[in-house]
C-alpha cells in the first residue's frame, strides 16, 4: 500500500512537470502582452511566426479589465520582467510604464517614417496605427439627424436613460476621461460625468459591451441607443450585422479624440533580440496597412495611406501629452469613487 | 483497515500544499510579486523608480462595497433555493420512483454542473437574451415585461446558477433518500396523503436538503463566470476589477474577504450539516422497491423533458446556430487548436494529480471521525476559484529560497491551482466509494499474502476502479472549462480554450465565441457520455 501510495503521489507530482516541460522548450520566442482586440492582434502575430520563425507567446486582456489589467500586470513585473514587448491600444498607459521606469527605450528603423507625434523622443513607444474615440447609435431606433454630434450630448433629457460608456477605471474611456480632465480643466470635466451620472447613462463593462447593447437596442426592454465607444468596436458590430452607425463627435469644437495604439519594450525584456524583432514587425508600414486596410476600424498613422477604410476626422482633440499623462490618475480616481456602475 | 502513519503524514503533506498558499493572501509583501494578482502589494520597482505624478496618487483601499455584496447574498441564496427545488425534486423521480431511463435522465442532469459554467450562461444568452433564438422564434413583446421584473439582471443570473448547482442537489438528496428505512417509508406512503408524504420526506433529508442548499450557495457566490458572461454586478466582478486595477492594490484582498468568510461558514455548516451521513454518490438502482408512476411516468418524464429541453437543448440549439456554418466552426476549431491541446494537457495532469491526492486523503479521512477533516477537505472547493487562483499566484511568486516562480513559466502552476480545486471533488468520490465497500474485503485485503503491488492489483485497484475512473473525470471536466485561476496561473502564450473564449467573449465575433463555446461543451460532456456508456452507473459521476 505505502509503496503504490508513494509511487502515485510522486507521478503525480511529476505529470505536472512533465506537461510543463515544452513551455520552456523553445529558444527563440518572445513573450507579448497585447491589449489590442485578440481578433485584431492573433493574426498579425501568427504571420510575424510564419515569417521569422519565433514563437510567440501571447498574453491577451479581458474586457473588463482592458489594457489596466496587462498594465498592472506589468507593474507588477517590474522587478523580474517576464514580458518582452507590451503591444497597447492607446497611449497614455503606456506613458504611464515609461513614466515608472518599466520600458526600455528601442527606435525602431521601421518607424522612421513616422510623424514625430506617434513616437517617443526618448524610443519607449511607437505607433502602430490608431483608433478613434467615437459616438455610436442605433441606425434602426435613432435617425442619423437625430444622433448627437457632441459627447455634451449624451447629458441632455432626450438621451436620459438611453446611452452607454464603459467604466471609466479601465481601457480607452479611462485614456478619454484623462483627455477630457487634461483639455476641459478638471471642474467642467467633472460635470461633464456627473451630468452623464444625472442622465441615467448606463456603465458597463468595455466598449465591446457598448456596442453590443447599442447594437441589440430594443424599445422598452434595452432602450439603449447610443454611446460612447472607439472606432474598432464599431467595426466589430458592423461585421457582425448590427445595425450601427457613428459620429466623429465635437467637430466644431472640441475635436475628436484619437488614440495611437503603441508598442513598447519592456524593461530587462527575457528575449530582448526576439522582441526588437517584433517591434520591427509590429511598427512596419505593412503591418500598418494591413491593420487599417481592414474591418479592425484602426486608423492610419502615416501619411499617404491610402488603402484605410476609415478616414481621419476632420478635427482632432488636441491633447497635450504631459497634461494628458497628468490627469491619468487624478481623474481615474475621482472616477473610482463618483463614477461608479 | 488499519490506520497507517505514512497516510496519515501523506495525507497532512497534500493538505499543507493545497491549504498554504491561502495564508499568502494576508501575508505582509515588501518583496515584487510577478503576477497580475501580485498588483495588491506593492512591488519595489513601481514606487521607487519613478517618484512621480501618477505615483502620488496612490491612495488607501476602497471600502467594500457592502450593496454589491448584499446583491451577490441575495441572487447566491435565490440560485441555491432553486436548485434545492429542481435537484431535490428530481432526486425524489430518480431515487423514489420506476420512471423508465432514470440512468439517462440523470446523466442529462448532470450536464449544467459538469459544462463550464462560461458556456452555459453563453448558451442561455443566446437563447434567452436580446436578439437570441427565443427573440426570433417568439419576437420580442415579452422582453419589456421581463426587463420589468429583472432590472439590473439578478434574477437571470439566479435562474442561471441554479440550472448549474441543481445536479449538485440532485445527488445529495437522492443520497439521503436511497438511504430510507423500508419500513419508515412503506409506512408513510400507506398513511400519508400525498402533501404530507412529501412534507415528510423532507424531513427524512433534512440534512441533505440543507447541505444541498449551503454547498449551491457556497459555489454560487463565489462564481464570477456566470455574471460575467451575463453583465450583471455581482461581488466577484467587484473583486475581479480590483484585483486588475493597480490603483487599488490592497483591495482586492479585502474586498475578497467577507466573500471568503461566507463561503466558509457556508462551508463549515455544510460539513456540519453531512454528519453522520454517506457522501454523495447516488446509484441508479433505489434501495427501496420503487414507487410504480403507472400512467404518470408519462407525466413525469415530460416535466423531465421540458425542463432539460428549455435548459439544456434549447440553449445547446442557439449556441450551434450562432456558429453561423461549418466552415465558420471549423475554421474557428483551427485557429483554437493550440488551445486545445493545450487545454486536454492541462485536463489530464489535473485529473491525474486531483485523482492521485484524492486517494491519499479519502483513505484518511474514511478513518476519521471527527468534522475537522471533512472541513479541511472542503475548503479549497468552498472557495471562489478567483481567490483560490490568487493565493496561488501570490504564494508562488514570492522570493522563496528555491525560485518557485519558475513554475508560474510552465504548465506546472496551473496544473496545481486547477487539481487544489478539483481535489475536494475528488476526495468526496472516493470517500464514498471506501465508504460504501464492504470493511470485509478491505481487512482481506491487508491481511492477505500478497505484495502490495500484487494487493493493488487483484483487490483495492478492482474495488476502487470505478471510483478512481469517476474522480479523475469529474477533475478533467472540472478543469477543462475552469477560467478564474486559469487566467492568474497559466504561462504566458500557453492559455486554455476556456481563455480563448474569455477573451473573445464581448469583443470578438459571435460565430467564434459560439464556436468556442461548442467545442469545450463536447470536450467536457463527450467524456461524461462515454463514461455513462462504458459504466452504466450515471450517479457515480459525483
Amino acid at each position: 500500500m505505502k509503496l503504490a501510495l508513494t509511487a502515485l503521489f510522486v507521478a503525480a507530482l511529476a505529470l505536472p512537470a512533465i506537461a510543463g516541460c515544452d513551455a520552456s522548450a523553445a529558444r527563440d520566442e518572445v513573450i507579448v502582452y497585447v491589449a489590442v482586440d485578440r481578433g485584431d492582434a492573433e493574426p498579425i502575430l501568427r504571420r510575424f511566426e510564419e515569417q521569422s520563425g519565433v514563437r510567440v507567446r501571447a498574453v491577451y486582456d479581458a474586457e473588463a479589465a482592458k489594457t489596466t489589467g496587462l498594465v498592472t500586470r506589468l507593474l507588477a513585473e517590474s522587478d523580474h520582467p517576464r514580458c518582452d514587448v507590451f503591444w497597447n491600444n492607446e497611449l497614455v498607459q503606456t506613458l504611464l510604464l515609461a513614466q515608472r521606469g518599466a520600458l526600455d527605450a528601442y527606435r525602431p528603423a521601421s518607424a522612421d517614417d513616422l510623424p514625430d507625434d506617434f513616437k517617443a523622443a526618448d524610443g519607449r513607444w511607437t505607433a502602430v496605427a490608431q483608433r478613434a474615440r467615437v459616438i455610436v447609435y442605433n441606425a434602426e431606433h435613432v435617425p442619423a439627424d437625430q444622433a448627437p454630434q457632441s459627447i455634451f450630448d449624451l447629458t441632455k433629457p432626450e438621451w436620459r436613460g438611453k446611452a452607454a460608456i464603459a467604466n471609466p477605471q479601465f481601457g480607452a474611456t479611462r485614456a478619454h476621461v484623462a483627455a477630457l480632465f487634461a483639455v476641459l480643466g478638471e471642474e467642467r470635466a467633472k460635470k461633464w460625468l456627473s451630468d452623464l451620472r444625472a442622465n441615467d447613462i448606463r456603465i458597463v463593462d468595455g466598449n465591446a459591451m457598448v456596442k453590443n447593447l447599442v447594437g441589440k437596442a430594443t424599445p422598452g426592454a434595452s432602450p439603449i441607443y447610443v454611446g460612447l465607444t472607439d472606432t474598432d468596436d464599431v467595426e466589430s458590430g458592423l461585421a457582425e450585422g448590427r445595425p450601427l452607425a457613428m459620429v466623429y463627435p465635437d467637430q466644431d469644437e472640441l475635436g475628436t479624440l484619437l488614440m495611437p495604439s503603441t508598442v513598447a519594450l519592456v524593461r530587462g525584456a527575457p528575449h530582448p533580440e526576439a522582441a526588437r524583432k517584433l517591434i520591427d514587425y509590429l511598427t512596419s508600414r505593412d503591418v500598418g496597412t494591413a491593420l487599417t486596410a481592414g474591418n479592425s476600424g484602426y486608423l492610419p498613422v502615416r501619411e499617404g495611406a491610402v488603402a484605410a477604410k476609415l478616414k481621419l476626422p476632420p478635427r482632432r482633440m488636441q491633447v497635450p501629452l504631459d497634461k494628458w499623462f497628468d490627469e491619468l490618475e487624478p481623474s481615474s480616481l475621482w472616477t473610482q469613487e463618483h463614477f461608479q456602475p | 483497515m488499519p490506520s497507517s502513519p505514512f497516510r496519515s503524514a501523506a495525507a497532512w503533506l497534500i493538505f499543507a500544499v493545497v491549504l498554504a498558499p491561502l495564508v499568502a493572501l494576508w501575508l505582509p509583501s515588501e518583496r515584487g510579486f510577478r503576477s497580475p494578482a501580485a498588483q495588491v502589494q506593492s512591488p519595489k520597482s513601481n514606487s521607487a523608480a519613478a517618484p512621480s505624478a501618477a505615483g502620488k496618487n496612490e491612495q488607501a483601499p476602497a471600502g467594500v462595497s457592502w450593496r454589491t455584496l448584499c446583491a451577490s447574498l441575495l441572487v447566491s441564496a435565490g440560485a441555491a433555493t432553486l436548485a434545492v427545488v429542481i435537484g431535490g425534486s428530481a432526486a425524489a423521480v430518480l431515487s423514489l420512483t420506476d420512471l423508465p431511463g432514470r440512468s439517462f435522465w440523470a446523466t442529462a442532469f448532470a450536464i449544467p454542473f459538469l459544462a463550464p459554467s462560461t458556456v452555459w450562461a453563453l448558451g442561455q444568452s443566446y437563447c434567452y437574451g436580446a436578439g437570441g433564438l427565443i427573440e426570433r422564434i417568439l419576437g420580442d413583446a415579452w422582453r419589456p415585461w421581463w426587463s420589468r421584473i429583472d432590472q439590473g439582471g439578478y434574477l437571470g443570473v439566479a435562474l442561471v446558477l441554479g440550472e448549474i448547482y441543481a445536479p449538485l442537489a440532485l445527488v445529495l438528496i437522492g443520497r439521503g433518500m436511497a438511504g430510507f428505512e423500508q419500513a419508515g417509508f412503506e409506512s408513510a406512503r400507506l398513511y400519508l396523503s400525498p402533501a404530507k408524504l412529501v412534507w415528510w420526506t423532507a424531513g427524512a433529508v433534512r440534512q441533505e436538503l440543507a447541505a444541498s442548499f449551503l454547498l449551491a450557495f457556497a459555489l454560487a457566490l463565489g462564481n464570477f463566470t456566470v455574471p460575467n458572461v451575463l453583465q450583471c454586478r455581482l461581488y466577484p466582478i467587484e473583486i475581479y476589477l480590483r484585483l486588475t486595477n493597480y490603483l487599488d492594490r490592497t483591495g482586492a484582498v479585502r474586498a475578497a474577504t467577507p466573500l471568503l468568510a461566507a463561503c466558509l461558514l457556508a462551508t463549515a455548516l455544510v460539513v456540519l450539516a453531512e454528519r453522520k451521513r454517506a457522501y454523495a454518490s447516488a446509484t441508479t438502482a433505489p434501495a427501496l422497491p420503487p414507487i410504480e408512476l403507472g400512467r404518470k411516468a408519462w407525466l413525469v418524464g415530460a416535466a423531465l423533458a421540458i425542463y432539460l429541453t428549455l435548459s439544456c437543448a434549447a440553449p445547446l440549439a442557439a449556441m450551434i446556430w450562432q456558429c453561423r456554418s461549418v466552415g465558420d466552426f471549423m475554421a474557428a476549431l483551427r485557429d483554437a487548436a493550440p488551445e486545445t491541446d493545450n487545454t486536454l494537457r492541462v485536463a489530464l495532469a489535473t485529473a491525474a494529480l486531483a485523482a492521485a491526492a484524492a486517494g491519499v486523503t479519502s483513505a484518511w479521512l474514511t478513518e476519521r471521525k471527527r468534522a475537522f477533516g471533512p472541513l479541511l477537505a472542503m475548503i479549497p472547493l468552498s472557495l471562489p476559484a478567483l481567490i483560490l487562483g490568487l493565493a496561488y499566484a501570490r504564494f508562488y511568486n514570492r522570493d522563496w529560497p528555491i525560485d518557485l516562480a519558475r513554475l508560474g513559466d510552465t504548465k506546472a502552476l496551473v496544473v496545481i491551482g486547477l487539481a487544489a480545486h478539483s481535489w475536494p471533488f475528488a476526495t468526496r468520490v472516493l470517500v464514498s466509494g471506501r465508504r460504501r465497500a464492504a470493511s470485509e474485503w478491505l481487512e482481506a485485503a491487508s491481511l492477505a499474502p500478497l505484495g502490495r503491488l500484487a494487493r493493488w492489483r487483484w483487490i483495492v485497484g478492482p474495488l476502487f476502479a470505478d471510483h478512481f475512473a469517476a474522480a479523475a473525470l469529474l477533475a478533467f471536466v472540472l478543469a477543462t472549462g475552469e477560467v478564474e485561476i486559469s487566467q492568474l496561473l497559466c504561462a504566458p502564450g500557453d492559455g486554455t480554450l476556456a481563455l480563448r473564449l474569455f477573451t473573445f467573449l464581448h469583443f470578438g465575433p459571435t460565430h467564434v465565441s459560439a464556436s468556442l463555446a461548442v467545442l469545450q461543451l463536447a470536450i467536457t460532456v463527450l467524456p461524461v457520455v462515454a463514461y455513462w456508456l462504458f459504466t452504466n452507473r450515471s450517479l457515480r459521476i459525483i
